[in-house]
């Protein structure tokens, strides 16, 4: 019997998927006839990229599907998988995110209606969230609750799927959300890409050169208090820097692919890892002019942490762009939000940047719980000091993001009583037992820093990042949403 | 007025006599003589709108019988030469070396142009810059960007490069964003 892995949209169509490729590797090592299918990228092709774009606002829940566009989506989940049935099989659907419940409920309905004896396995991240904002059971147990599904894997699932496959359903993660950590990363068998079609994807570059995703570690050395992801892997486990290298190098050899990016939340945790892994890469570079390029979220350290050949080092390796959480230009919010480092680490890894051909991408969170109008001057501040960066094309752009947010299982969430912040209710978010709206926040700690202060000051960084020609990730597509937003305030206010 | 340093970094090769790099910003120039490899260095306080050129300017083509082409009887193919290799042009410590293929080298011998960072021929570049230095260095770049065509189907979420959008739009928004705080209390 062949285990069919699938990827849903809606994911990215830069790369294979990695989480199929995770699982088919895992259960092919133990044994079992598996075949890849990406319905995402297969569906991109079908319906073209501008279709296949327009239906994220579908994905996203902002606006309910057409007739046409159901009929479209019901057509090619026949055409492609269902009419392409083998005769026996299984079927494990991997759902990264809330973006593709609705494909999968279309997909598990059709292939429930066609036979409603062939087994169905979900998981990944997006199995643990609720289908809908008023629903309190993860969109595994939906599933199951209507028979579009036989079972759900929560948490990691290299060694779930196979104890699945085993019959062995009391493993914890099984059907219960009591899924444990794999401690070991380094055990596991490198994800498997022999079914892809390389050539289906809609690679970055201009030459678009194959590019692939890298798992190198799980969770974050880091406890920033906006972040949830502690909540969701509390343990950081990595893998040693050879076993990263040596799964490049394998991809390299196999499929000539050069290019990666990390899907880490870091991929510089573990120094020692990660200086191992640079120095096989920048040997294999250097004997097999390989010219490895990879990618991926960083952080900045004290500067005393890291010599300048360290520098060296990475570009030889391959260093590309790194995403960095900057997030202020105020080394006090820098602090409070527990990222150890200051304007000071950022000039001197700016520098070591420009001088050894790395590139870097600013993160910004703006309006911290604490922020002052002398924080907010320190932000506004860093766009000329940093301009230099930009015009050699070291800093390659910066997401200004969204006001500061509130997410569940935070630290941040653990100071609302502390700090005596309150919301404007509304449906959208959910903070212990309200549904809020959770950026429309006041501190009766930080009273000046009203919901308009906060969208002042936020106006105020994009106007200065203009002034100083920054590139501007989503520029417009943000001040489009800030403006429903004001509008939204005003509209309220009006109403009273 | 704004501070601007000028660095180019060059290295002449040698044909009878060491070549000769002309510079001018505005108004002030200077001739330099490159023997192998030379870092000029130059500082400037400039308003707006200015002009850099540089160029060689003494290569000889047979005048008074002197050729700085040595080129051999009986291969034809060249034995020496004299030519300047610019290595790098940095302004206020931005390297835009990269920009100079992207500029027509004027010289009344050159018949083609080759883009090898070489100068063959007397001529010269001509930049026009203007200051914030900065901004118009990151404006070249989303210039030359743009030519190299942005694949727009290319999901816009997705992609990190897409960046460079028109400011333009943005400042309308943000326009309309200042007269809605305005009205919020």
């Amino acid at each position: 019997m062949i285990n069919l892995i699938i990827s849903v949209p809606r994911l990215e169509t830069h790369r294979p998927p990695v989480s199929t490729a995770i699982i088919a590797a895992s259960l092919k090592s133990a044994g079992y006839m598996t075949q890849c299918v990406d319905l995402n990228i297969e569906f991109y092709h079908y319906v073209g990229p501008e279709v296949y774009y327009d239906l994220d606002d579908v994905w996203e829940n902002k606006r309910a599907i057409t007739d046409q566009e159901e009929k479209i989506v019901n057509q090619f989940i026949k055409e492609k998988f269902i009419n392409l049935l083998p005769k026996e099989c299984k079927i494990w659907i991997s759902v990264f995110s809330q973006n593709s419940f609705s494909f999968t409920i279309f997909l598990t309905k059709q292939i429930k209606a066609h036979n409603s004896n062939i087994e169905i396995v979900v998981g990944g991240i997006g199995v643990s969230t609720p289908p809908t904002i008023n629903s309190s059971e993860s969109f595994g147990k939906y599933l199951q609750r209507n028979n579009l599904c036989n079972h759900v894997i929560y948490g990691e699932g290299e060694i779930a799927a196979v104890k699945l496959a085993n019959n062995d359903i009391l493993y914890p993660g099984i059907n219960k959300e009591n899924s444990i950590q794999i401690s070991d990363l380094n055990s596991l068998p490198f994800p498997d890409y022999s079914d892809f079609d390389f050539n289906q994807y809609d690679y970055l570059t201009e030459s678009k050169d194959k590019d692939f995703y890298i798992v190198g570690s799980r969770g974050c050395v880091r406890k920033c208090t906006y972040c949830d992801v502690p909540a969701y892997w509390p343990k950081y486990r990595f893998r040693n820097g050879d076993n990263i290298a040596n799964e490049m190098i394998q991809n390299y050899e196999k499929y000539g692919v050069s290019r990666f990016y990390f899907t880490d939340s870091l991929l510089n945790g573990s120094m020692k890892s990660f200086n191992n892994m640079c120095e096989v890469l920048a040997k294999y570079n250097q004997e097999h002019k390989a010219n490895f390029k990879w990618s991926g979220q960083f952080i900045f350290r004290p500067m005393n942490q890291l010599p300048q050949n360290h520098f060296d080092l990475v570009a030889a390796a391959g260093g590309d762009t790194f995403y960095v959480g900057i997030e202020t230009g105020s080394d006090k919010i820098r602090w409070e939000m527990d990222k150890k480092f200051t304007n000071e680490d950022i000039d001197y890894q700016l520098e070591e940047f420009k001088r050894t051909g790395l590139k870097c991408f600013f993160l910004m969170i703006t309006g911290y719980l604490t922020e002052t109008q002398q924080d907010h001057q320190e932000t506004l501040k860093m766009f000329k000091r940093w301009q230099k960066y930009v015009a050699s094309n070291t800093i390659t752009g910066i997401d200004l993001g969204t006001m500061l947010t509130f997410l569940s299982n935070t630290p941040l969430e653990k100071m609302i009583e502390s700090h005596g912040v309150t919301f404007l209710l509304s449906n959208e978010d959910q903070i212990g037992n309200l549904r809020v709206d959770a950026s429309s926040w006041i501190s009766e700690k930080n009273p000046d820093l009203t919901v308009k202060e906060r969208l002042k000051r936020r106006i105020e960084i994009q106007n200065r990042a203009i002034r100083y020609n920054w590139p501007i990730w989503r520029g417009e597509n943000r001040l489009n949403k800030f403006l429903l937003f004001g509008q939204s305030l005003l509209d309220k206010q009006q109403e009273k | 007025m704004e501070k601007i340093n000028l660095k180019i970094t060059a290295s002449g090769n040698y044909c009878n006599t060491w070549p000769e790099l002309h510079i001018a910003v505005n108004n002030i120039s200077q001739t330099f003589t490159i023997k192998e490899d030379i870092v000029i260095d130059l500082s400037f306080k400039l308003p707006k709108n200015n002009t850099l050129t540089f160029g060689m300017i003494n290569k000889s083509f047979g005048k008074n019988g002197i050729w700085d082409t040595a080129i051999d009887e009986n291969s034809g193919s060249i034995v020496n030469d004299k030519f300047i290799k610019i290595k790098d042009i940095q302004i206020n410590e931005v390297s835009v070396i990269d920009f100079l293929d992207k500029y027509f080298y004027q010289s009344d011998q050159e018949p083609i142009q080759i883009h090898d960072q070489t100068l063959r021929f007397n001529g010269q570049y001509s930049m026009d810059f203007t200051t914030p230095i900065y901004n118009w260095i990151i404006g070249q770049r989303k210039l030359f960007l743009q030519q190299n065509t942005i694949n727009k189907n290319q999901s816009y979420f997705s992609n990190y490069k897409n960046v460079y959008a028109d400011y333009d739009n943005q400042l309308k928004i943000i326009s309309q964003l200042k007269k809605i705080l305005k009205k919020i209390q």
